[in-house]
């Protein structure tokens, strides 16, 4: 997956941190971009950035991992427990116990 | 069952056109006409697939346990009104759906803006995903922690996670399921799949660190 990203050694506090900056701003507006139906690939910062680059290849590995996930098996116990429920529908109402007391 | 007496004429003819390409039409079609063995055999086929979509929306196997039931008994009291518009399969998948959003609704789930307000895990805070180098993951995701890291999610992330990235229902199909907009359900997403590999970064640090 995504090689670890390692902040680049050569910046100044203050440029690491206007990068981080930059990062974060991007990052915030990913959910409104999106919502827009824009091309993520196409922003500025994102194409210069190879941490928000990683982020991305993490959420598409996600979703691509999502993909892989088999069903699972519902307990044994559990077609005895529809077959009964379905039995308690087919009963046929009975006359007398269903009987509206209002009518009596 | 009673239905095979009162069997209306027309579901003889949905056998021949609208039901024959589906791998199980032909225990669909006796199902249809009351035959209780065919619809053991349905549930044996499809049981998988609706279990497992409760599970995963709902987070919890107790509660995904009752809707598949639930989801079981609607289909046997609505498999007659079936007439193969689309495939079988579908059909059932969105009835499932359905049975799960209207006990989330009846529980009073407001299921699109729930996101951030659901979650009481002691560690929600808003996501930052920036940063931090060590929120990257390194290595292939592991189904396991990926299935737990789902079922954590809050609910309205869960949704339209599972229907969008497991399940592989459109942004508009999802829209018109939650009754949210399509510019929603993408920046939902994105937000689930955010938390996801918060989670999941977790999860691998842990396993690093003795």
């Amino acid at each position: 997956m995504t090689d670890s990203f390692l902040p680049n050694p050569d910046h100044s506090p203050q440029q690491a941190a206007a990068a981080e900056q930059a990062c974060a701003s991007f990052q915030a507006s990913m959910p409104a971009i999106l919502a827009a139906g824009e091309d993520l690939q196409l922003d500025p910062h994102l194409r210069s950035c190879p941490r928000c680059q990683a982020l991305v290849r993490d959420l598409e590995a996600i979703a691509e991992a999502a993909r892989q996930l088999m069903p699972a098996d519902p307990p044994d116990t559990l077609w005895d427990q529809i077959q009964r429920a379905i039995a308690l529908e087919e009963q046929p109402t009975n006359p007398f116990t269903d009987r509206d007391p209002a009518h009596d | 069952m009673t239905h095979q007496d009162t069997a209306r004429p027309e579901l003889e003819s949905l056998q021949a056109d609208t039901l024959s390409t589906s791998p199980d039409h032909q225990a669909i079609v006796r199902a249809q006409l009351g035959d209780h063995a065919a619809f053991a055999e349905i549930y044996a086929f499809h049981k998988r697939r609706v279990y497992s979509l409760c599970l995963r929306m709902l987070g919890n196997p107790a509660e995904a346990e009752d809707l598949t039931q639930e989801a079981f008994l609607q289909l046997f009291r609505k498999i007659r009104s079936f007439r193969g518009d689309s495939a079988f399969s579908t059909w059932l998948h969105r009835l499932t759906v359905n049975v799960v959003l209207m006990n989330l609704r009846r529980k009073g789930l407001n299921l699109i803006s729930l996101d951030e307000a659901l979650d009481t895990s002691p560690d929600s805070g808003p996501i930052r995903s920036f940063g931090a180098p060590d929120l990257h993951l390194n290595g292939a995701i592991d189904r396991m922690t990926l299935e737990k890291a789902v079922q954590d999610l809050p609910a309205g992330y869960r949704m339209v996670f599972v229907l969008h990235d497991i399940e592989g229902y459109e942004h508009n199909e999802i829209a018109a399921l939650l009754e949210c907009s399509v510019g929603n359900s993408k920046s939902q997403l994105h937000k689930a799949r955010l938390r996801l590999r918060q989670a999941l970064a977790k999860t691998e640090n842990r396993e690093v660190t003795p």
